[in-house]
């Protein structure tokens, strides 16, 4: 072997359990044990002194320290309000996953003996723009050059195809996490990955399996002991509760039966859950995972994708066999169960590996051509001979494989989660959403249209960028979400319905830009959407500062 | 205010509100911090969502000092309701014990302290008790008639249960009466406690009441209607961009719809839960009765009207009370002896049921073996007949002749296999002829006659022994007929697009899973962009020709079958369409309305102008412009007619005038030509000298041109000589006459301008003011 290449790792950053991943010198993805040698660690944050503790006994702690321990931060990603207060300091959900993402990269520096500086970090595919930037920003925090976001079930796709390398076929990726749910239909082919469309719901995961079995208990204390007592206003008392209820439920999953004890207020009472029981009260959920996909089958047949050849089970909640006899039930077939918790980091790792070959060839041939790199990302051709001969010569200078190298130009095609749109007039002269970019579109992806001032010597346009679930071209606005604005002014003296085009452009990591022309004068403004729901500037530059210093542990 | 206070949900002083701006700011981040921390509690979790969500509201109400005031007064009055809320079931209670005619002075003590209120307070409420005792009657028939009916036993026990007349009551009465009553039964499993919690929960933010209230449908509707709701009411919450509290604890509700109104029972349990819910106000009650540890026989006679108009009959009510007590250790007054009578009656009846099995069981020996020797004797008779028909005479007529026993069963058995096996025979034989049929019919290349004798087959002989070869030979014969059918299609000509496409999709939607379907499918989708140019080439003939209806069919016809990009455009186009053609229609309408109008032109045009003011955007503009221009065309020479009209009376008697082509008229004094109408008479208006040269200019009347101002002298002799020209007095006319300039710099042009009026002198007239033009030649 000579020279080495830039590594880049895949961060699964979940909600309930992380994990971080490589691809080793044989081109084989292998997650990286944390310092207590479990190969995920639960995202959960515990404020002891200055010290922040993350992963299983920050999990642990919660029992003592409630109000100490944040857990399920990914669930409040994007929500601008959520404020967790320790010692008078202020956190954001950004600076609270930063920890866990610094915990999972520590760890893992020592066990491999080298410094992570570039990642690729999971989100799920139904994160819309404020979330994704959340996730970005909390790798920064971390220190990290982020080097894509990508979903979650296209990473999970990635490790199933670079395993399965077969023919042609249609995967229905179900994706139960710890607390989201996505659903995505994936073609995958030998040259090729390319997601057709993805849905899902980031509220709908194992916690609320979790907390149905809390509110099962809770009521059979009230029975035994008959008070009415609310015992899940002690925070003791639920933090326990919340830890057994997800115990329970992996006991159940290879069990009938499990019993559980609920202590508060000096009282003991004795629980037997049943598996009958478990199923009753958590029926509607995976009744819901179930609409979800036929939704997307119903969204994948107007793409002209009538069947698929499989189903993939990923996500730790897909091990309860309730999901696995539900889905066979519902489509007549065995589900196969791909490595649930570790398959969506080996798929980020194997994305940033990609990355780096890519970035290695790309240096190769710009040195060839005597072309700048950017020159040559602009034009690239991987099947080109100029591409072929550098993966050749990368081979025999890096040791690895001319055929992992190559088989590494396979290409990835994502689509958006949601539709883009503008708030405009509809023939009605009703304010109404007028969708640009439709949802499951293949990303990257520009569009284009021409809208048109509404009263003579207009001054402005007032440009309201909106995000939307479906992928119809209006939708009414109280349904939608504003991710941002942009104001175009007008030189004077235009006439009423001066056209106006509007231009949008998402990339692959579902990064927005809006550029608006006027065309009479060809005024123009450029927007990259800068969501206000994330972190910005002071408070950002003080989480940065914080988690510098800060010890993870 | 349907939201809640954010005083009251700040924890901030109410009676004096707080001010204080640091002290609000505080609280904000003190709950700000606390709902976050409880953002993923399994119970609070969503409220909390809910809460962070309206932070940013908060503060924008409570930094306003306008708004803030007007918080803190609505904050006031929700407290006070609240107080309102706790009196009622105050209320409900003193019923309970005034039924006895008075209350002790113990239980006014043990309800204070129940209640955390004064004593006097108490007193205070059983005095406005006294009041309202129909109110009561018609809270409980509304209880009784929310199911949509009420039965006459229901209105008897009423009438008796308030001392009135049934009559009385059922005036009160607004649904049908039926006679006999089943009143729903509280029977069978109930929904487990923590999923009636969760579905209360959440239920509570989105302000329903239920589940059906929810889905927006009554309790009566169909389990198959709410699932199909459910389901419609889940695909409607995933469009939603905002993920809210509001929009959460839907899709949880939407979720518990889809899995609760799956069935019959699991609707069932859930409608048992909800009224064991309400049971539990039956149950605060007995305890609040039940206060010193026995219940008096009036209170538990009320007891069991409260069970009663939660829905139970009034036996279930009773037992329902008895059990609670029972657990609760609370001793009824007057209810033991019946217990002993009911005990003696079973013992009685147990011992008559033993004699009489026994007197029967001998009976029954004799009569079991005679029935075997007819039975053997039967059979064997059968056996020996070959026609299976008469076989079935004689086991007939054995089970007409016998009295049943565990042979008629036999019989019976024989029988049905008897005529299973005349059933397969006769199956057998009509599939052979079926068979043979088909055959020269597929030989003679007519499969869909073919299948139908296959079809009629099956239908003829359900589940019977040769449906599977049925089947196969339908499935063949399909094959045969969808190959034959796709050769058909290969041989289309080329050139007719239309043609060929409606065949291509045609045989798709007969064979849906046929075996060239892939092949089909790709011809349809290389025929995506001839098809499209082919049907341009209509849309726009049917443009051209306004048909937009036409259009829109064209339009139709290639979305329907193809999802491309000139799909989309063909879509976009449509949508251009459907606008021109309901544009159309609507200014159809509106013509049709106008030319009703007859020759009301102001009527009409006031229409067309409505129309615009209505559509300003309608693709019909032009149209309508167009009608607008004639109308106001139509309606001027109207005016003219009647004008002119007018004149030629009033000049009838002067020989001076003469009227020569139609509208110009000559004067035989000076010998010349002048418009029989003046400006005025015209334009109804006056108008500005640049304004009246440019009208005399451009005229046209009776096909005469080449018009001109008079002059000064003109005018005067056309006017102010004998048998003058007609005219209204006070009138000015431009002359020709014009000083451009005027000397002193001024820069206004001034003009002589002709008074028609005697004894007026001419003068001068800036320009740009107004008079009138007669127009001479």
């Amino acid at each position: 072997m000579g020279t080495q290449m830039k590594r880049i790792y895949g961060i699964d950053l979940g909600t309930t359990y992380s994990s971080i991943a490589y691809v080793d010198e044989f081109g084989k993805a292998v997650v990286i044990p944390n310092s207590e040698n479990e190969r995920v660690t639960p995202s959960v944050v515990f404020f002891d002194g200055d010290a922040v503790v993350v992963g299983g006994v920050a999990k642990e702690s919660a029992r003592l320290y409630p109000n100490e321990v944040v857990s399920f931060i990914k669930r409040s990603m994007g929500e601008p309000n959520f404020l967790f207060e320790y010692n008078g300091k202020s956190y954001r959900p950004e600076e609270i996953s930063a920890y866990v993402l610094k915990k999972v990269a520590k760890d893992a520096e020592e066990k491999i003996g080298e410094a992570i500086t570039d990642v690729v970090i999971t989100c799920p595919a139904y994160f819309g723009i404020n979330e994704r930037e959340a996730t970005k920003i909390a790798g920064e925090i971390a220190g990290f050059n982020v080097r894509q976001i990508i979903n979650e079930p296209t990473a999970a796709a990635i490790a199933y195809g670079s395993i399965e390398q077969t023919d042609n076929r249609v995967v229905l990726v179900y994706d139960l996490g710890g607390g989201t749910f996505d659903i995505t239909m994936i073609d995958i082919r030998p040259d090729a990955i390319q997601v057709i469309c993805t849905g899902g719901d980031h509220n709908l995961g194992g916690k609320d399996w979790d907390d149905r079995i809390v509110n099962n208990l809770v009521q059979e204390f009230q029975t035994q002991t008959g008070s009415q007592e609310d015992i899940l206003e002690d925070p003791d008392t639920w933090q326990d509760l919340q830890l057994s209820a997800e115990k329970s439920k992996k006991i159940l999953s290879q069990r009938e039966k499990t019993p559980i004890a609920v202590t508060h207020g000096g009282e003991r009472v004795k629980v037997e859950l049943q598996r009958d029981k478990f199923y009753e009260i958590t029926r509607d959920l995976l009744e819901r995972t179930i609409s979800l996909t036929h939704g997307i089958l119903e969204e994948a047949r107007k793409k002209g994708y009538n069947r698929f050849d499989e189903i993939i089970l990923v996500g730790g909640s897909t091990r309860m066999p309730q999901v696995e006899q539900r889905i066979k039930e519902e489509f007549g077939m065995d589900p196969k169960v791909f490595d649930p918790d570790e398959a969506v980091a080996k798929g980020a790792a194997i994305f940033g590996w990609k990355l780096s070959i890519n970035d290695d060839l790309i240096k190769r041939v710009a040195q060839k051509t005597q072309k700048t790199v950017e020159e040559i990302t602009k034009t690239m051709d991987t099947s080109s001979q100029q591409f072929k001969d550098a993966a050749r010569e990368m081979a025999d200078d890096t040791g690895v494989t001319q055929a992992a190298v190559e088989s590494s130009l396979i290409k990835i095609r994502d689509v958006t989660s949601k539709s883009f749109g503008v708030v405009v007039n509809n023939a009605e002269n009703e304010e109404a959403v007028f969708n640009v970019i439709l949802r499951n579109t293949a990303v990257p992806v520009n569009a284009k249209d021409t809208f048109f001032t509404a009263v003579a010597n207009q001054q402005k346009v007032l440009i309201r960028i909106m995000e939307c679930e479906t992928s119809e071209e209006w939708v009414p606005v109280e349904t939608a979400v504003e991710i941002g604005t942009a104001v175009l002014n007008l030189p004077t003296g235009l006439p009423t319905e001066t056209p106006v085009e509007i231009s949008f452009s998402l990339n692959r990591e579902g990064r927005l830009q809006i550029t608006a022309r006027e065309t009479t004068e060809s005024k123009e403004v450029n927007v990259v959407i800068e969501t206000t729901s994330v972190i910005r500037g002071k408070d950002l530059d003080e989480a940065k500062a914080r988690s510098q210093g800060a010890v993870v542990q | 205010m349907d939201r809640e206070n954010y005083y009251i949900l700040l924890e901030l002083d109410i009676d004096p509100p707080e001010q204080d701006p640091a002290k609000i700011d505080a609280a904000i981040k003190r709950m700000q911090a606390n709902w976050s921390r409880l953002r993923n509690h399994p119970t609070k979790g969503i409220q909390a969502k809910n809460y962070i969500g309206l932070i940013p509201e908060i503060r924008k109400v409570m930094s306003d000092p306008e708004l803030r005031e007007a918080e803190a007064r609505e904050a006031l009055k929700v407290s006070r309701e609240k107080e309102g809320e706790a009196f009622a079931e105050i209320d409900r209670h003193l019923a309970l014990h005034l039924s006895k005619g008075y209350v002790s002075n113990q239980e006014i003590t043990k309800l204070a302290e129940l209640h955390h209120i004064e004593e006097d307070d108490i007193r205070a409420r059983i005095k406005l008790m006294e009041e309202g005792k129909l109110a009561e009657l018609d809270n409980q028939l509304g209880l009784r008639m929310a199911k949509g009916y009420i039965t006459q036993e229901e209105i008897s026990k009423l009438a008796k249960a308030h001392g009135m007349t049934e009559k009385d009551v059922k005036k009160r009465v607004n649904v049908p009466i039926r006679k006999a009553g089943s009143a729903e039964k509280i029977k069978g499993k109930s929904l487990d406690k923590s999923i009636e919690k969760v579905i209360n929960d959440n239920l509570k933010i989105v302000g329903h009441s239920s589940l059906y209230e929810f889905l927006g449908l009554p309790e009566t509707t169909s389990v198959e209607l709410l699932r199909k709701t459910a389901r419609k009411k889940e695909a409607e919450i995933l469009k939603i961009a905002k993920k809210d509290a509001l929009v959460t604890a839907s899709g949880i509700l939407a979720g518990q719809c889809s899995a609760i109104f799956r069935d019959q029972e699991s609707r069932a349990s859930y409608d048992i839960s909800r009224g064991r819910s309400r049971l539990k106000d039956l149950e605060a009650d007995i305890d609040v009765a039940g206060i010193d540890g026995k219940i008096r026989s009036q209170y538990f006679d009320i007891l069991v009207k409260t069970g009663q108009d939660l829905g139970m009959d009034e036996a279930e009510a009773k037992s329902f009370i008895k059990n609670y007590c029972q657990k609760k250790n609370y001793a009824i007054e007057g209810q033991e002896k019946r217990k002993i009578s009911k005990k003696q009656f079973i013992i009685i009846g147990a011992a008559l049921v033993v004699l009489c099995v026994a007197a029967m069981g001998a009976l029954y020996l004799l009569m079991a073996m005679q029935a075997k020797a007819e039975f053997e004797d039967t059979t064997e008779r059968a056996l020996q007949q070959k026609d299976p028909e008469k076989r079935i005479v004689i086991y007939r007529n054995y089970v007409a002749v016998n009295d049943p026993s565990k042979y008629t069963e036999q019989v019976n058995a024989l029988i049905r296999e008897t005529m299973q096996q005349m059933k397969a025979d006769k199956e057998k034989a009509a599939f052979t002829s079926v068979d043979q049929q088909a055959k020269e019919l597929l030989a003679a290349e007519e499969f869909g006659k073919a299948l139908d004798l296959y079809k009629k087959y099956l239908a003829d002989f359900p589940g019977g022994s040769q449906t599977g070869a049925a089947k196969a030979k339908i499935k063949e014969i399909e094959n045969a007929f969808e190959t034959y059918q796709f050769e058909e299609l290969k041989a289309l000509d080329a050139a007719d697009t239309d043609q060929r496409i409606a065949a291509y999709v045609d045989y798709l939607a007969n064979h849906p899973n046929g075996r060239h379907k892939d092949e089909v499918s790709k011809l349809i989708w290389e025929m995506g962009d001839e098809y499209y140019l082919f049907l341009n080439r209509r849309i726009e003939l049917a443009s051209r020709q306004e048909n937009w209806a036409q259009a829109i069919e064209y339009c139709d016809s290639y979305i329907r079958i193809f999802d491309n990009n000139n799909a989309k455009r063909l879509s976009r186009e449509k949508e251009g369409f459907q606008k021109r053609l309901a544009d159309q229609k609507a200014f159809d309408a509106v013509q049709a309305k106008a030319s009703r109008r007859g020759t009301d032109y102001d009527a009409a045009l006031e229409d067309y102008n409505e129309y615009l003011t209505l559509h300003p955007r309608t693709t019909a503009k032009d149209k309508v412009l167009e009608q607008i221009r004639m109308l106001q065309a139509l309606k001027y020479k109207s005016r003219i007619d009647n004008a002119q009209a007018a004149m030629r009376l009033k000049l009838s008697a002067n020989k001076r005038f003469a009227e020569q082509k139609p509208g110009t008229v000559l004067d035989r004094k000076t010998g010349l030509t002048w418009t029989l109408l003046s400006s005025q008479e015209d334009l109804q208006e006056c108008v500005s000298y640049d304004y009246a040269k440019a009208y005399v200019q451009n005229m046209s009347v009776g096909g005469v041109r080449g018009w001109r101002l008079p002059t000064e002298a003109e005018l005067e002799a056309f006017y102010k000589t004998d048998n003058g020209y007609p005219a209204a007095p006070g009138l000015v006319f431009w002359s020709s006459k014009s000083n451009p300039r005027w000397a002193d710099g001024y820069m206004a042009e001034q003009v002589i301008v002709v008074s028609v009026d005697e004894g007026v002198e001419n003068f001068r007239l800036d320009s740009r003011k107004c008079a009138a033009v007669h127009a001479v030649k």
